[in-house]
């Protein structure tokens, strides 16, 4: 007793101190204005604990009822490649990336088109499409199974004709057209309560798709367009070439570049040449002048004064050559049996003459020198110079000429091609811009052929390369999920209520409420009388309420 | 809400809880001057079914109990209920008092319980012209005369105009709320009420309280 009325004193004097320091005084844990308690939102949990047990209950039903009556799922896949260059792509030139670059979207948009699903119901029939679900129980017609699929047979069964209307909704709903942006391969999916018809809706989808497409986008329009421009391009390339070849006619060179810089590399190598010789020419003149100069001043003469030993050899030669007569003469006596006398005389006269060229020798030999008049060697250079140097300065004037004429002819070609270089540039940028256009225009014609040799002769850019395949395994229900879902859901949405009641919730439901109004005192509290409450309510005085 | 104590309780575990309560109670009461300077104590309720008359009863038992002599008036003309408590008669009783028919000493049911002294409420066809005179005060002094306490049982504040003449003739008040009903700002608004009418307001007795959180959970917490 002492103990509780110590302990409402001080909830009194506590209240009073709140009171006075309402503004700084600071609140327990989680009574912070505008939060949710913990122990508040516990309460409110407890509270209304029926209201969980019924969303749980309700959310475990409906998973229940959702994993009873879903039936089965098959996907049937299949894939095409699908390089988006059809009249789809704004344009034929795949060249073009950035106008190419929003295919994934047009993909999708293309291939789930009304026109094209509606051709695919009526290829496929309402009935197929809107087909109910028949589970087969096999033969045990008795277990739980089995009662089960007799409960989706009949949920699934409909009232009334299939119509093409719900068959268009439910293919729309059933069917996936996917292209991923970094490739591509175009993916399709069907999904149904049956292998076989997945399988069979999707083929006929995969067919209808590509026959539509051909007929929708792959107009022969374009194809004929790529063809014109191509033709057209490869036209005005051929007009700027037969151009630009007339004018390398008309301008009398193979390659004008080419010509052009030989020309001018040309003029330059002959104007040094010209320059070289013109220098070398004038050196003659020079050298020619002063030869004259020479000449004039009588500096050299065409004949010299030498002293010089008599001539003993050209005696000599005098003497041995009347000898050797005279023995020629003996010789021819001899050979003709003459007459020894007269062979004696010329044996006499041999003698006589050898003792005549002995004596005159010797005379010789021993007379001094006589001045002798000889041709001048200076005299003779400097004619032999001069001569040499007249030949070579009309050698030198003849190349002078021929270099004067070269190089004029030189200058004038440069200047006549110098006068063509702006025309032959017109000419082949006309040429280039011709021939960039060809070929941007053959790359759209090369790739229209080649969708056109894709397909047979038509022209689309889809082509099946994997086709619907037949589904061996459900993908779906997975019915523990889908119980254990509804569970969850009903949990949380009766917790949400829960929260979103108690947030704004200022109901008197415990002391502490009580107390947290100003100038109130709680001076006693009662609890609900009933076995669980009491025990919580001895719980709490027992651990110092 | 039926009295517990005096009742036997197999377990005897309600009644415990009701006697450490009021035990409680009692000191509180004790602390602000009960049976002393204040011997009149009207338990008053916002709204009808609060309890408020039932802690009456239990706290007129606590106190028969333990020797005092109580006085119990219930005066809730309304809603009569302690005579079928205390299994009394239920005429004549306070209403014909206050309107002249009856006396001190018919309305009078001595010792319905140990040290209990029962004014139950009677019958009555204006159960609030009566509170405007003097006569209910003087029916209190009357009491005290012999009695120890004199416990008050008040109609409703929001359901009786005569509440506040009630309130106005005893020494003090104390307001019983029960749980999990009002608003804050209802029970605000009429604390504020009463202490508007004069008579000193001793505190709050809350009544029905539910701990909803599990033992298991709580001694987490």
């Amino acid at each position: 007793m002492t103990a509780a009325m110590t302990k409402n004193l001080g909830d009194d004097l506590k209240l009073q101190a709140r009171e006075a320091l309402a503004t700084t005084y600071p609140l327990p844990p989680g009574d912070e204005p505008g939060g949710l308690p913990v122990r508040k939102l516990l309460a409110a949990i407890f509270r209304s604990r029926y209201l969980v047990f019924t969303t749980t209950l309700f959310g475990l039903l409906i998973g229940s009822f959702m994993a009873i009556t879903t039936p089965n799922v098959f996907v049937s896949k299949g894939k095409f490649m699908f390089t988006g260059l059809g009249s789809e792509s704004v344009r034929m030139d795949p060249t073009n990336a950035a106008e190419t670059s929003g295919m994934s979207n047009t993909a999708t948009d293309v291939f789930t088109a009304g026109e094209l699903l509606m051709k695919v119901v009526k290829k496929a029939t309402p009935a197929k499409i809107l087909a109910p679900y028949q589970p087969d129980s096999g033969d045990d017609r008795h277990n739980i199974k089995a009662m089960l699929h007799v409960v989706q047979r009949e949920l699934s069964s409909k009232s009334g004709e299939p119509n093409e209307e719900d068959a268009f909704k439910q293919l729309q709903r059933n069917l996936t057209v996917d292209k991923p942006r970094t490739s591509d391969v175009l993916k399709v999916e069907y999904r149904t309560h049956s292998a076989v018809l997945a399988q069979e809706i999707l083929q006929i989808f995969m067919l209808e798709a590509v026959a539509w497409h051909i007929q929708k986008y792959d107009d022969p329009k374009i194809y004929n367009a790529a063809e014109k421009r191509f033709q057209d391009a490869d036209k005005g390339k051929d007009t700027a070439q037969k151009n630009l070849r007339q004018f390398l006619d008309e301008a009398k060179v193979q390659d004008f570049t080419i010509e052009l810089a030989h020309w001018r590399a040309q003029e330059l190598k002959h104007a040094g040449e010209l320059a070289d010789k013109q220098a070398q020419s004038q050196g003659t003149r020079q050298q020619l002048v002063e030869l004259a100069k020479r000449f004039e001043g009588g500096g050299l003469k065409a004949t010299r004064i030498v002293p010089r030993p008599p001539d003993v050899k050209k005696t000599q030669e005098v003497f041995d050559q009347a000898i050797a007569n005279k023995r020629v003469l003996r010789s021819e006596k001899m050979i003709s049996f003459g007459q020894s006398v007269d062979i004696d005389n010329i044996d006499k006269q041999i003698a006589s003459l050898e003792e005549q060229k002995k004596k005159e020798v010797e005379k010789l030999k021993s007379a001094p020198d006589e001045p002798t008049q000889e041709d001048n060697p200076e005299y003779k250079e400097a004619v032999a110079e001069q001569t040499k140097l007249i030949v070579q300065e009309a050698r030198e004037k003849i190349e002078l000429d021929f270099l004067t004429k070269s190089h004029a002819e030189d200058v004038k070609e440069v200047k006549r091609l110098t006068d063509l270089d702006e025309r032959y540039n017109r000419l082949r940028e006309a040429l280039t811009s011709a021939e960039e256009e060809r070929n941007h225009a053959s790359v759209s014609w090369e790739a229209a052929q080649r969708k056109h040799d894709l397909n047979l002769g038509n022209f689309s850019s889809l082509k099946p390369i994997e086709d619907a395949s037949f589904p061996r395994e459900k993908e779906g229900p997975i019915r523990s999920k889908l119980i254990l879902g509804g569970f969850f859901v009903g949990l949380f949405l009766g917790l949400g209520v829960i929260v979103t009641r108690a947030l704004p919730d200022n109901v008197v439901r415990v002391r502490e409420d009580l107390e947290r109004l100003e100038s109130v005192t709680v001076i006693g509290v009662v609890p609900r009388f009933d076995g669980r409450n009491l025990r919580r309510h001895g719980m709490l005085r027992e651990r110092g309420w | 809400m039926k009295p517990l104590l005096g009742r036997r309780d197999t377990k005897g575990r309600k009644a415990e809880v009701m006697t450490t309560e009021l035990g409680y109670l009692w000191s509180n009461l004790l602390q602000r001057g009960c049976g002393e300077s204040i011997r009149s104590l009207g338990f008053c309720a916002i709204g009808d079914d609060e309890g408020s008359n039932t802690i009456a009863a239990n706290m007129a038992l606590f106190l028969g109990s333990k020797g005092k002599r109580v006085a119990l008036v219930e005066a809730t003309l309304r809603e009569p209920v302690m005579s079928a408590i205390f299994k009394a008669t239920e005429s004549p009783g306070l209403a014909d008092y206050l309107l002249g028919k009856a006396s001190l000493r018919d309305v009078r049911r001595a010792q319905v319980a140990p040290g209990v002294d029962l004014v139950p409420a009677g019958e009555s066809i204006d159960p609030y012209w009566g509170f405007t005179g003097d006569r209910f005060r003087t029916l209190l002094k009357e009491f005290l005369v012999e009695a120890d306490l004199c416990l008050v049982d008040v109609p409703g504040l929001n359901r009786a105009p005569e509440a506040s003449l009630v309130v106005r003739s005893v020494d003090a008040v104390v307001l019983v709320v029960e749980a999990n009903r009002h608003r804050a700002e209802v029970v605000k608004r009429n604390i504020a009420y009463l202490r508007s009418l004069g008579t000193p307001f001793l505190g709050v007795l809350m009544n029905e309280l539910v701990h909803e959180i599990p033992n298991f959970i709580a001694k987490l917490m």
